[in-house]
């Protein structure tokens, strides 16, 4: 008959899959990951993809270095979250605003 | 995820507030006359609708947790269903739907021909386009078991095997869903154009060339490739019904969270430009009703163009742009996540995302024509071929128009979600992931902004038509 693999290509997951990576030229990747060869520009992305993807097979200093990472990105992480929180205040704000000039204009 | 719902009633709070003001207002002034009835100008209320997404998009940044995420997109329950029922009831609704497509192309050929009195038309625009799709994103896609179309090829199949003794033809792969992109513009242009709506007879001419195609395609590929493939009004359905949380597995039903089923999966280039010519054509099938639309289209045939290529002309365009702008933002959202991962698979990987959006922009097009259209439904059914000379339509409530522009918002929502989900499979961390999200966070604000505008103009008459 036909190919299965064509026949239903909207539900074939692969989503544990490794991406397609493109490298420019005039750059060497910062780290690549031993388990599965991908490209990262930073120690520290492929520190943290390795808890993320590769948590069962790892090592002990690996896992060690994660956990570090994980505590450094904490920290960016608040800091991050704290805009989010003022950017969410600000937002608030705005549009508190707007609805009573204009409904004040209005009335 | 568990912010969704407290977003959700921040969200309705936000519309209903603003919308209701003004009738609430005008109560008040009905007893004292101290109030004046205030109405929100349209701009704020489109306003409002964008930032309630980049807020829905700085609450889902606050869900970082990459075990929780995958715990929500990847939560199942089985339902239990019996293999013999399940068997004997596809086969049964399969036959029946080919009856009720029978049923629609006579009634359609020889029934009345006022549009609203005609079960083909009230069937297949209220009933089908509108009525069932919405079960698909809603419920699950039964699409394939109720599919016509499927066991007529069955039969072709049959013939082909007993009298012509020849096997299928092979599937040019390179060709993918491409045609089946080609299939929904062409579809959805050719009901903008053509009385297909309004005149019986019309749609039964088309239900025919589309019925005569499907058939000698199933035959010649195979039902698997053609209705996997290339039939788009299949991979329609089977998009939305990837949104709804009943999801047929290899092992029976599983009843999954709303947007699970689009967590997780990538598909490829001709993919993502279908689901971008979804979003594509519910926005173009509300963008031609509009006045500016109208005034647009009067300039530019008033250059000497004929009208249907210009109608042809601006649903490939449109969708040319959608994609472009997608384009864009994938490749930016590269720069953003600071990643080696290709622009291209990043379009590819975050296009499901963008189905929600869809399954919403339809909901809040169509949920009010079903409504009002449901009581003439079920009097053309009941007496298809002498239907009563009045025929009745429901008037809908005037908070209808606010429930409308809430389903955009909740679409957008889920598809926000759904991006959130889908950043934090792919990319390690946790700010990688949402930093990756901006570019397509940025798009879905305007895109909320202009479909709301869309959905909140007054009805009109698509000229030359």
């Amino acid at each position: 008959m036909t190919d299965p693999s064509i026949a239903d290509s909207s539900a074939t997951p692969d989503g544990a899959s490794v991406p397609d990576t493109a490298i420019p030229d005039a750059e060497t990747p910062a780290a690549q990951c031993p388990y599965c060869s991908r490209p990262f520009r930073t120690e520290q992305a492929c520190t943290l993809h390795l808890g993320d993807a590769h948590g069962e097979t790892w090592t002990d200093d690996e896992r060690a270095a994660y956990e570090a990472a994980v505590d450094d990105e904490s920290d960016d992480l608040f800091v991050f979250h704290l805009k989010v929180v003022g950017a969410l205040s600000l937002l608030y704000a705005v549009y508190v605003l707007a609805y009573m000039i204009v409904l004040g204009l209005q009335g | 995820m568990s912010r969704s719902p407290s977003i959700a009633r921040w969200a309705l709070g936000i519309v209903c507030a603003t919308v209701f003001a003004g009738e609430a207002a005008a109560h008040a002034g009905g007893l004292s006359g101290t109030f004046k009835p205030v109405a929100v100008p349209s701009w704020l209320v489109v306003a409002t609708g964008g930032g309630v997404i980049g807020a829905s998009f700085l609450l889902t940044s606050l869900v970082t947790d990459h075990a929780f995420i995958r715990g929500v997109t990847e939560w199942r329950a089985a339902l239990p269903t019996r293999t013999t029922a399940r068997t004997v009831a596809v086969r049964g609704v399969r036959w029946l739907s080919v009856g009720v497509l029978a049923a629609i192309v006579m009634i359609g050929s020889t029934g009345p021909s006022v549009a609203a009195a005609n079960l083909a038309i009230v069937g297949v625009w209220a009933g089908w386009w509108a009525g069932y799709t919405m079960t698909t994103y809603l419920v699950g896609n039964t699409w394939p078991a109720v599919n016509p179309w499927r066991p007529l090829a069955g039969l072709g199949a049959l013939l082909r095997d007993r009298v012509l003794d020849r096997p299928t033809r092979r599937y040019p792969e390179r060709l993918g869903a491409w045609p089946s992109v080609v299939g929904l513009v062409g579809l959805v242009w050719l009901e903008v154009i053509s009385p297909i709506a309004q005149q019986p007879r019309t749609l039964v001419g088309v239900i025919a060339g589309y019925s005569v195609v499907t058939v000698a395609g199933a035959v010649v590929y195979g039902r698997e490739t053609w209705f996997g493939v290339v039939d788009p009004i299949a991979r329609v359905f089977r998009w939305y019904g990837r949104v709804a949380p009943l999801q047929r597995t290899g092992r029976g039903i599983e009843f999954v969270l709303p947007g699970g089923a689009l967590a997780d999966g990538r598909s490829g280039a001709d993919e993502t430009a279908f689901v971008v010519a979804l979003l594509w054509v519910t926005t173009y099938d509300g963008l031609v009703a509009t006045p500016a639309w109208a005034t647009a289209i009067r300039t530019v045939v008033g250059w000497g163009l004929p009208p249907s290529a210009v109608y042809l002309g601006t649903a490939i365009a449109g969708f040319g742009c959608f994609l472009y702008i997608y384009r864009v933002a994938a490749r930016w959202s590269r720069r953003t996540a600071d990643t080696y991962v290709t622009a291209r698979y990043l379009r590819d990987w975050f296009a499901p995302a963008l189905v929600p959006i869809a399954a919403g922009y339809h909901l809040a097009h169509f949920l009010g024509y079903f409504l009002s259209l449901s009581p003439a439904l079920v009097a053309v059914i009941a007496q298809p071929i002498a239907p009563p000379a009045a025929i009745r339509t429901l008037v809908l409530p005037a908070w209808f128009g606010t429930l409308q522009l809430a389903f955009v918002l909740a679409g957008h929502m889920l598809a926000v979600w759904v991006a959130h989900a889908r950043s934090f499979a792919i990319f390690p961390g946790r700010l990688a992931p949402i930093r990756s999200q901006y570019p397509f966070v940025l798009v879905m604000v305007f895109y909320t902004v202009f479909s709301m505008w869309i959905v909140g103009q007054p009805y009109t008459q698509p000229p030359y038509l």
